[in-house]
This record gives structure tokens, sequence and C-alpha cells, in this order.
């Protein structure tokens, strides 16, 4: 299978399993504003995420390499405040668990999407980043793919890292 | 009716807990992974776990629990594919949830297990 393909059938399949976990779990309805993809070796320290709350998870087999989706906290607390039928002042352990939990959800069901056209991979547990404009760093040899997304929670996004066997 | 949900997520085990709640069922045991489970569910009736979780994963839970009983069991997991919803099955788990899921679909698996 080619590494174009693949990238358009991922970029898809994330785009498809986004709106569908935010719409079922937080009945929030979610628009996507496209996608950018940047090809080649990225270089140490490629800052990536700059919002306020990040879920991480990795994935390996088949594929390697990372699923981000980052929020601001307002957002989050949206979402998660969705998820569970109540409103967040702060982002305490709640928010922080339902975004790792998103997070999850979304590269499940992608992978799910992506399993059925032979692409495999096994997924980690997920972890979340927190602090203001914190910054990740971008693996090494690593095509970057960011997805934008637009809701009335607010403007969030998700980025892949695909590592370059 | 005694409920069993195992899930690392708090979230979502309150996600679990509120659908279940709203359904009328609120004898529920919680359960942060496969090990916890294997500790708490002594007495109960009808199980909920997920398949990802850190310590004790919900397919070896599976697996350690049918050795001693043949109550019903739900995995509730974003495991979806063909090849993993039936090495769940084999294991001996009785039905399956993909996430993400409304909460109807939690009480429908309890109606469908418990009246069969």
């Amino acid at each position: 299978m080619s590494e174009i393909l693949l990238k358009d059938d991922l970029v898809q399949d994330f785009i498809d399993t986004t709106k569908e976990v935010l719409e079922t779990m937080a009945n929030a309805k979610v628009t996507s504003l496209g996608s950018r993809e940047i090809d080649g070796t990225l270089k140490d320290l490629d800052v990536t995420a700059c919002m306020d709350i990040t879920g991480v998870l990795g994935f390996s087999g088949g594929r390697r390499g990372s699923v981000l989706v980052t929020f601001s906290a307002e957002t989050a607390m949206k979402f998660v405040g969705g998820m569970l039928g109540m409103e967040f002042e702060e982002m305490d352990g709640d928010v922080r668990d339902g975004v790792g939990e998103l997070v999850n959800m979304i590269a499940g069901g992608a992978k799910t999407k992506l399993q059925a056209k032979g692409i495999d991979f096994q997924l980690s547990i997920p972890n979340t980043v927190i602090g203001s404009n914190h910054q990740i760093t971008a693996p090494q040899s690593s095509t970057r793919v960011c997805m934008d997304f637009e809701s009335e929670a607010g403007p969030f996004f998700i980025e892949v890292y695909l590592k370059q066997d | 009716m005694k409920v069993l949900v195992v899930d690392d997520s708090a979230v979502m085990r309150k996600i679990l807990v509120k659908a279940l709640n709203e359904g009328g069922h609120t004898e529920i045991v919680e359960a942060g992974n496969g090990q916890e489970a294997l500790e708490r569910s002594g007495d109960v009736d009808i199980i909920f776990t997920d398949w990802n979780m850190p310590v004790m994963d919900g397919l070896t839970f599976v697996k350690e629990f049918r050795k001693s009983s043949k109550i019903p069991i739900v995995m509730v997991t974003t495991e979806g594919g063909q090849k993993e919803v039936l090495e769940a099955m084999k294991s001996g788990v009785n039905d399956y949830v993909v996430k993400p899921f409304k909460p109807t679909v939690v009480l429908g698996k309890i109606e469908s297990l418990i009246k069969k």
C-alpha cells in the first residue's frame, strides 16, 4: 500500500471518527477545517501543540507513531462536560481523564476503519499533557499530519505523527 | 441486580454508571483494571469491562474470570476490529459494545443478556 494512499485514508478516517466520537459521547457538532501535511524529516524540537491540554496515544505494529488531540481549557471542559452531563469551571481530574478517553476513542475508531483496509497497528494507553501553551516535540524522522476542527465548544486540532521506517 | 463496571478511565466509568442509573440499576461496583475486577467480582450478576487497561487488561481478566464463573460479560472498548471481536468472544465475552456508544446501547445489553 502506498504512503500517499495511507495518508489520505488516515486523514479521512480520523476526521470521520472525531465527528462520530464527539457527536455520540458529548452531543457536540464538529466541523472539519481540513488538513495540513508536512512531509520529510522534521527537525528535533519542532514545536507542535500550543494550547492547554493534549491527549497523547502511541501506536505500534504495522505503523509506528503518535496521535495527539489538543484543546484549549475551555473547549476541553465543554466537551468533557457534555460527556458527563455537567459543567466544569476548572481542569480537574475528570477533565484530564476525559481528554485521555477522547483521544482513546478517536484513535481506536480510526484504527478500526484502517484495519478494514488492511492497515493494522496496536494502540497504547492514553496520557494527557497539561500546561498553558505547552510544547510537544515531534519525534525525529516523522511525517506530521495536522487536522483542524471547529465546534460550538471552540477550535481544536489533531496531529498524527507517522514514523518513517 | 449487581453490576461490575471495569475501566481505567474514571470518566468512562461515570458515563457507564450514569447510563445504568438511568435504567434503574443502582447497585454498581467499580474497578479500574482487571486485577481489581477479579477481587471485586464475587457476587455480581453482569460485568461491563474495557479491554485496554494497565496492570491487567480486560481480555486477561475475562480469561481468568471464566475459569470460575459463567455470568454475562460485555466488552466495552475502542477495539472494534473483526479480529478483536472474535478474540474477545472466543475468550468468553458474551456481547460487545464499541466506543463511542449511546447509553441506551448499554441498557439494551443488560436486557438481552439477563433475559436469555
